[in-house]
Formats: structure tokens, sequence, C-alpha cells
């Protein structure tokens, strides 16, 4: 188990494991609930919503698996931390002016 | 997929099995029991040890009168038919103060039972599985959900990590050492069940969508006043219409069964229940049972009860019966006993793996930290035991302690069936204690402890309800004579196991092969 590719260092495995684990679950919700949306397009909601929550478990999981294997945290910071932040804004804000 | 894929893996399948090893053996321990819920009830609840169920129930005859005595005033009533496996009905109203009370019926007599003053399996084994007993902001869930996302990390980082074993397919070298041993049953009960640890993870999350995306039915339903509730209603069938407050009549609940069942090409209904009963506007509701379908796709009609004209049938979509459909394959409600028993065999093997996966762990350690002082690894083994060997002598303490303690049990306010369940708490904390103590001999003696308790819960149940395993054998109560088999299975394997334990001594010096 030498030679950790995630980075030994408290910090940076502390930094990795918020980054992927809390932002990869924001950033698949996220896209579950655009991706529920967009599906309302040709799907009944109540159907959208089902298949886009269950595609989204298998996004996490691919998420997860990535976040844990990419060695640039820098990386990380950019497409799990601020895919995340992006994506929860854009949910929040349809969902405030569609009410 | 280089060398740094594989190295990444390795050190991401160590630590997540080390972080997340606890909850997941307790719910993969707690799952494998619940796949025997309804067995593990009619042992825990002598009561409801009734012969098979009658072939017809008239619902007019045995529940109406019941209602009308039992559930005055109540603004719905209704009963779960009997099963094969669930041989009592239940009875059950809302009463005028808003209470939901339950009752357990003889199906064949109408009488009620008495009060089971245990939770049994279905009342803590199956919640604990999906969530814990934490209720606080549905926390349980949450945990169950991580780690179950965690699972499914492990099984595919594990099949990265113990790729060059596939080769080894079936190895199992017992004779070998320890950790080459335990390695050797890791990759075994990992590799034979991946499959089914795959998909019962992962079937376990969707079953439970919309708790962990919420957000999806928030947006898709934005315009709606309450978006999860009528993403509910869409996606699970309902049916709602108010109260006309004028007195009506209920016509044969018998002839809407007959109905119902003729639509569902002679499945019978599991569920009844009565809206409004009394008022002008009573509705009834027919569910059908699960026991002949793989899927939980809810068959559901709505009788207009003055009449019996059909007032709505809902069928399920086809994406949320495909959600339906893996659920029902997580559940494994319907009726099935060579697949219920691979259900149980598949639970046991991922506990084995979670458990030789902790064991190796605290081998290689050992090994490398050889006459070292390290507080982490015995940190780490009093909370694997006690994980492990302590949540199965706790599970083993709560069956004896549903079958010594008197009928009237309390403490304070405190009923029969919590006192049982503080016995499990208990047990597993003090087994934690016991294994900060004893170090790795308590994996000796707690194996001891969970001998001596399934033969104890096994001896109890006979000298208390006479149903020892001949009995229940002779009385074709087939739960209760499988629930004592498999007790004494395990009493009589974990004899053995501690007896090997006891003669081989602590392993000291091991040769590992660490990159496992």
């Amino acid at each position: 188990m030498k030679g950790v590719s995630a980075g030994r260092h408290p910090l940076a495995v502390t930094q990795r494991l918020l980054l992927v684990v809390v932002g990869g679950y924001l950033l698949s919700a996220a896209a579950v609930a655009l991706g529920g949306l967009l599906l309302t397009g040709v799907l009944a909601p109540s159907e959208a919503v089902a298949l886009s929550a269950m595609l989204g478990f298998i996004l996490y999981l691919v998420l997860l698996l990535w976040g844990f294997a990419e060695r640039s945290l820098g990386r990380l910071w950019w497409l799990l931390g601020g895919g995340a932040v992006l994506g929860q804004v854009v949910v929040q804000a349809l969902a405030w002016s569609g009410g | 997929m280089g060398e740094s894929f594989g190295r990444a893996m390795t050190w991401l399948h160590t630590w997540a099995g080390l972080v997340l090893g606890a909850v997941l053996f307790a719910v993969f321990w707690m799952g494998t029991l619940s796949v025997f819920h309804e067995e593990l009830d009619r042992w825990m609840q002598p009561a409801t040890r009734l012969p098979p169920p009658p072939a017809v129930i008239s619902l007019d005859r045995l529940v109406v009168p019941l209602a009308a005595t039992e559930a005055v005033g109540a603004s719905q009533w209704g009963l779960m038919l009997p099963t094969a496996r669930e041989p009592m009905a239940q009875f059950f109203y809302r009463a005028p103060d808003g209470g939901f009370v339950v009752h357990a019926i003889d199906p064949h007599t109408g009488a009620l039972l008495p009060e089971p003053g245990s939770a049994g399996a279905t009342g803590f084994i199956v919640p604990f599985h999906y969530g814990l007993h934490i209720e606080w902001r549905r926390l349980g869930y949450w945990l169950v959900g991580a780690a179950s996302m965690g699972m499914l990390v492990l099984l595919v980082s594990g099949v990265v990590v113990h790729r060059r074993r596939f080769k080894e397919f079936f190895t199992f070298r017992p004779d070998k050492r320890l950790p080459r041993a335990t390695l050797d049953l890791h990759n075994l009960t990992g590799m034979v069940a991946l499959p089914f640890h795959f998909l019962i993870t992962l079937t376990g999350v969707i079953l439970f969508m919309e708790v962990y995306f919420p957000s999806a039915a928030d947006l898709a339903y934005r315009s709606a006043d309450n978006p999860r509730g009528s993403f509910f209603a869409d996606a699970f069938g309902g049916f709602r219409r108010p109260l006309l407050n004028e007195s009506g009549e209920l016509v044969s609940l018998d002839a809407m069964v007959v109905e119902a069942s003729a639509r569902w090409s002679g499945s019978p209904p599991r569920f009844v229940r009565v809206w409004h009963p009394g008022d002008a506007n009573a509705y009834v509701e027919v569910r059908r049972t699960y026991a002949d379908q793989a899927s939980l796709t809810r068959g559901q009609i709505f009788f207009d009860a003055g009449s019996g004209r059909i007032l709505h049938q809902f069928d399920t979509a086809p994406v949320m019966s495909t959600q339906r459909f893996l659920s029902g394959l997580h559940f494994i409600a319907f009726d099935h006993w060579a697949l219920r028993w691979l259900y149980f065999l598949a639970g046991l093997a991922g506990c084995a793996m979670i458990a030789t996966g902790f064991v190796f762990w605290l081998e290689a350690r050992r090994r490398r930290h050889a006459g070292t002082a390290m507080g982490g690894r015995r940190l780490v083994e009093a909370l694997t035991v006690a994980s492990v060997t302590g949540i199965i002598a706790a599970t083993l303490a709560l069956l004896v302690a549903n079958r010594l303690l008197p009928a009237d049990a309390s403490m304070g306010s405190t009923g029969r069936s919590e006192l049982e369940v503080w016995v499990f708490w208990a047990v597993w904390l003090v087994a934690f204690a016991h294994a900060s103590l004893r170090g790795t001999r308590a994996w000796r003696d707690q194996t001891w402890a969970i001998g001596g308790l399934a033969f104890t819960a096994v001896l109890l149940n006979g000298l208390t309800t006479g149903h020892h395993p001949l009995a229940a054998l002779q009385a074709q109560l087939w739960a209760v004579a499988g629930v004592d088999a498999v007790l004494l299975m395990t009493g009589a394997a974990a004899l053995a196991v501690a007896i090997r334990l006891g003669r081989r001594g602590t392993p000291h010096t091991l040769g590992v092969d660490g990159n496992g």
C-alpha cells in the first residue's frame, strides 16, 4: 500500500474525501434534478423523476471511483467542487423561478 | 488504467472497507436475517404460530362485525389478509383521536390475538437493516445509503484489487496460515456472490430513491403545491375523495375482492381498507398480493362503498414498473423457497466477505508492526470483534431475552418489547467493552458465547412454548422448526470454530503477501 496516488497528507486526504463524497453527491443530485426536468419533455413527470434518480446512483458511483483515482486535486476542485456549486445554483434558481 | 489506478483502488478498497466495514456488517447481517423476517416473527411471537389460513376468507363475516364493535368512529379501517408465511390477519383502524391501532387476529375465528410483547424481526431487525434505528432527521437512512454507495465502490475496487485472483477462482486453502486462508475466503465469498452483492446493494438504494434524491421531484413538480406528494401520487398511485357528511351504506366487500381478483388474473388481494366508513362518500381500497410476482407493483383498485362500482384503477407506468421490479428483487416478498435460501446464503457470504476483509487488515498490520504498541490497530480489532461476533451474540441474546422475559415484563414505562431490544443494545455494548479488554482472545470468547446463546435459545423455545424442534415439525410449524434448525447449526458451527481458535492460539507470526 505504498505510493498512495491519492496523496497521503491528511489535509489532502480530507479535501479529497469531502470533494468526492459530498461534492460528488451534490453534483449527482443536481444532475438528477436537471435530468429529470429535461426528461419531462418526453416522459410523464413521475417517470422522468424515477428514470433520472435511478441513473443518478450510477453517476454517483462513477464519480466516486473516478474521484479517488484522479491524481490532480486541482481537477477535483474544478470539476466536482465547481460542478456541484454550479449545478445546485441552477437547480435552486429553476425551482424558484418555476414556482 | 495503469499501475497508479490499481494503487488508487487498493488504497480506496483498504480504507473504505476499514471505515465502513462495521456499518456494512450490521446492515448485511440484519438484511440477511430480514430474508426470513416472517419466520423469525413466528418464533418471537408464539401467539401467531397458527395453522395455515383458510383458502377463502369472507371479509363480510370476519372483519365487518369486528369493525362495528372495535373501530367505532374510525376514519378508516381495514385488514391485512394472511399469507402462507404470515398466518394471522391484521385488523387496523385509525381511532377518532388520530391514533393508529393494529390488532393481529386469528383468520379462522376472528378472535383478537393477545399483544405479542415483542417487536419481532419485522419491528426490529428489518428497520435496523435500512435505518439503523437512528430516526433523527432520517440520519439512519443516510448512513445506510452512504454505506451502500461505499459497498458499491468496494465491490468495484475489490475486483480491480483482486483481479489477479480471478484466475484462481475457487481457491480456498483452509489448511494454510490464517491470512492466506482469510484472503482466500474473502475472495471466494466476494467473487461467487459478486453479482448478488452488487444488485442487492444497488436495488437497496434505488428502493429509497426519493429519499436520496428528493430534489428531482421538487424540480419536475415545481409548479405543484406539494411537489413530493404529487410525485408520489403519480408514481405509486392513490385515490382520495372527501367526506360528504351524510350516512352511507357498505355493500359486500367479498364481491369487491372477487372482482379485483378477476382483474388481476386470479391473484388474491393482500390488503383491504375502507375509507370514511359510514359516510355516503366512503370508498374501499383493495391491493394485490406480492406473493406471486417479483415486482412490488402495487395493483390497486378503488371501489365505491355504497354501490361496489369501480372508481379508480391504478396501473404502474413503465419506468416505475422497472423501479418496482428492482425493489421487488431486493425485498423478496414473493414466495420462492429455493431463492429465499439462496438470498440467505448469499447474504451470509457477504457477512463473511466483510468480516474476512477486516481480519486480513488486522493480520497484515499485526505482522508489519510486530512488537510495537499500536493503539489504532487495537481499537480497530475491538471494533471488528464487536461488529462481527458482537452483533451476532447480541442478536441471539435478543432471542434468549424474548423467551426469558415474562409476558407482563416492564420497567417503568418501558414495555416488554422495548426491554427485549434494550437487551440487544446492552449485549452489543458489553461485547465492545469485552473486546477492548481482551484483544485478540475476544474472538474466541465471543464465539463461545454465540454457541451457548444459540443452543440456549432453542432450549428456551422448547421449554416456554412446547414447540421443541421435533414438536414443531410434528405440528407443521415449519417457520419455528426452521429457525431452530438454523440456530442449532449456528451453535454447532460456533463451537467448532471456538475449539479451533483455542487450539490454534494467537497467530502472531505470519507470512502475508501484502498486496492482497
